[in-house]
């Protein structure tokens, strides 16, 4: 084989095997109000949620966002606390199409939908345009509110209801 | 701060030295003759030839002494016959690489005399540069893709001779080409743009469709990520755009664009030639929503690149079940032009 031949053999091999590692996603679901890292507003409705969609790889084809009410004082999202999920907000519509760096509100929540000194979770989830999801919902309960390897702490919030304004 | 001593100072430069002096000596030669070129600033061909010339010449002069200082000198004579022949190769294959380079060069700047000069030189068929010469420069419409096409690669994506595989990298430009095929060509500096020139003169009316612009070993728009970059690359896709034009006008010749939110309107921005379709990796999944990447590409021929293109070879999908079966009938609905399927 000659030289030449060698070399770009070579040089495909290495520029073939970089290819399939030519694919990636790197969905950021952020929920800024409540804030998501802090776990630890205390509010009062009505109250505004703010979120922000970003992926720079695949896009976002949409994202769901559910309300869940916080049952036994602890931190963690039980089983049997996410089987009494409930959409935000509430038209069964999921948010589609917003892939930015700037924060958004997807739902005005009042008393209709929280109680006074309650605590909350809210947990977001985005789909890229390639069909992945940023978390696996199937293994989001008994999640703590600091999230896991599963979904990130930014896409899941805790907080509290202070009083009906 | 403080004062260094004399003994320190020596000690220092024979440091650097026993670091320069092995990394020197055990240089590649191409490493030696690109330093050679640029610390001599050799701009003619002949003096880049005579760099190359001479830095063979060190290799064989320092392999002779070897044998022959070990060797009785009866055994060597088809040792240093080896030793010629590979460097009369090396020699012939370092003034092709300068060729093609020039080539290239002239290509850009129209200058279609001096590229018929290089080929020539390379001693390529007068039809071959006949067709090249001919169709370089012509207003090229774009080809009208109405058909949908299925193609597989396998996961080297170099052609591996399966007879189910028709789209690959070309790697053996001197390779048999089945007709239907996909012809893939990267643009880095691996890729021989004088073979291209003979193989698509050879293949034309068997190719499908070609591909320019394929990993480009970081040049493309999923690694790239520096704009201001994305113009340079693009000419070098245009050196091959207009090859394949220059001698199949009607072939569907696209590009690749890695399907990257924050990069990929500029690369196609940056892209100074009317391709005919554009091929878009890192869309890897059946479920993907094929519907809402075709609104992000408004007005052009799509195909997928690379279905199936997992590193975790847990993730792949099965080929010809229901959701493939789907899937491509959802792309042809939609008016996609062709799917790659890594098997």
């Amino acid at each position: 084989m000659q030289l030449k031949s060698l070399l770009i053999s070579f040089g495909l091999v290495l520029i073939t095997t970089t290819l399939l590692a030519w694919v990636g996603s790197d969905p950021t679901i952020r929920i800024v109000s409540p804030d998501a890292v802090g776990d630890a507003d205390t509010l009062a409705v009505p109250l505004n949620i703010k979120v922000i969609q970003i992926n720079t790889a695949q896009g976002i084809d949409d994202a769901e966002y559910w309300l869940i009410e916080e049952a036994d004082g602890d931190t963690y999202i039980s089983a049997a606390e996410w089987d009494t999920k409930t959409v935000i907000p509430y038209t069964g519509a999921t948010i589609e199409d917003v892939n930015r760096e700037a924060s958004f509100v997807i739902a005005e929540l009042g008393t209709d939908q929280l109680g006074q000194d309650s605590s909350y979770y809210i947990v977001g989830v985005g789909k890229d345009l390639n069909g992945d999801f940023s978390a696996d919902t199937t293994l989001i309960h008994e999640v703590s509110m600091d999230g896991d390897a599963n979904i990130a702490d930014s896409a899941i919030v805790r907080f509290t209801l202070e009083d009906t304004r | 701060m403080k004062r260094i001593k004399r003994c320190e100072v020596v000690l220092i430069v024979i440091l650097l030295l026993a670091i320069a002096i092995p990394a020197f000596a055990e240089a590649p030669i191409g490493e030696r003759i690109d330093a050679r070129i640029l610390s001599e600033k050799a701009i003619t061909d002949t003096a880049k030839v005579k760099i190359v010339e001479e830095e063979i010449q060190k290799d064989v002069i320092v392999v002779s002494v070897i044998v022959v200082s070990v060797i009785v000198v009866s055994v060597i004579e088809i040792p240093i016959t080896e030793v010629s022949d590979s460097s009369r190769k090396l020699r012939k294959a370092v003034q092709h690489n300068i060729a093609n380079t020039n080539f290239k060069k002239y290509l850009r700047e129209g200058n279609t005399a001096m590229a018929q000069n290089c080929l020539q030189a390379l001693e390529v068929d007068n039809d071959v540069i006949k067709t090249l010469i001919t169709g370089l420069g012509k207003e090229v419409p774009i080809v009208k893709i109405n058909d949908f096409r299925e193609y597989k690669m396998c996961r080297s994506q170099t052609y591996e001779g399966e007879s189910d595989e028709n789209a690959y990298v070309v790697s053996d430009y001197d390779m048999i080409v089945k007709v239907g095929d996909l012809a893939i060509f990267n643009i880095t500096k691996w890729s021989d743009a004088i073979r291209v020139v003979e193989f698509m003169k050879k293949n034309k009316d068997k190719l499908s469709a070609v591909i320019i612009g394929w990993g480009n070993k970081g040049e493309n728009n999923f690694y790239a990520l520096d704009f201001s970059k994305y113009e340079g690359i693009m000419k070098n896709h245009e050196d091959f755009f207009s090859i394949c034009k220059a001698i199949k006008p009607d072939l569907p010749v696209g590009i690749c664009v890695a399907y990257k939110d924050n990069t990929m309107r500029q690369w196609l921005k940056a892209c100074p030639f009317n391709y005919d379709f554009l091929a878009v990796f890192n869309i890897n999944k059946l479920g993907a929503n094929f519907e809402k990447i075709q609104d992000r590409f408004p007005n052009q021929k799509l195909m997928i690149g690379g279905m199936n293109a997992f590193d975790d070879l847990s993730l792949k999908q099965e080929y010809g079940g229901t959701a493939y079966v789907n899937y491509i009938k959802e792309l042809t609905e939609l008016g996609y032009c062709g799917s790659i399927w890594i098997k």
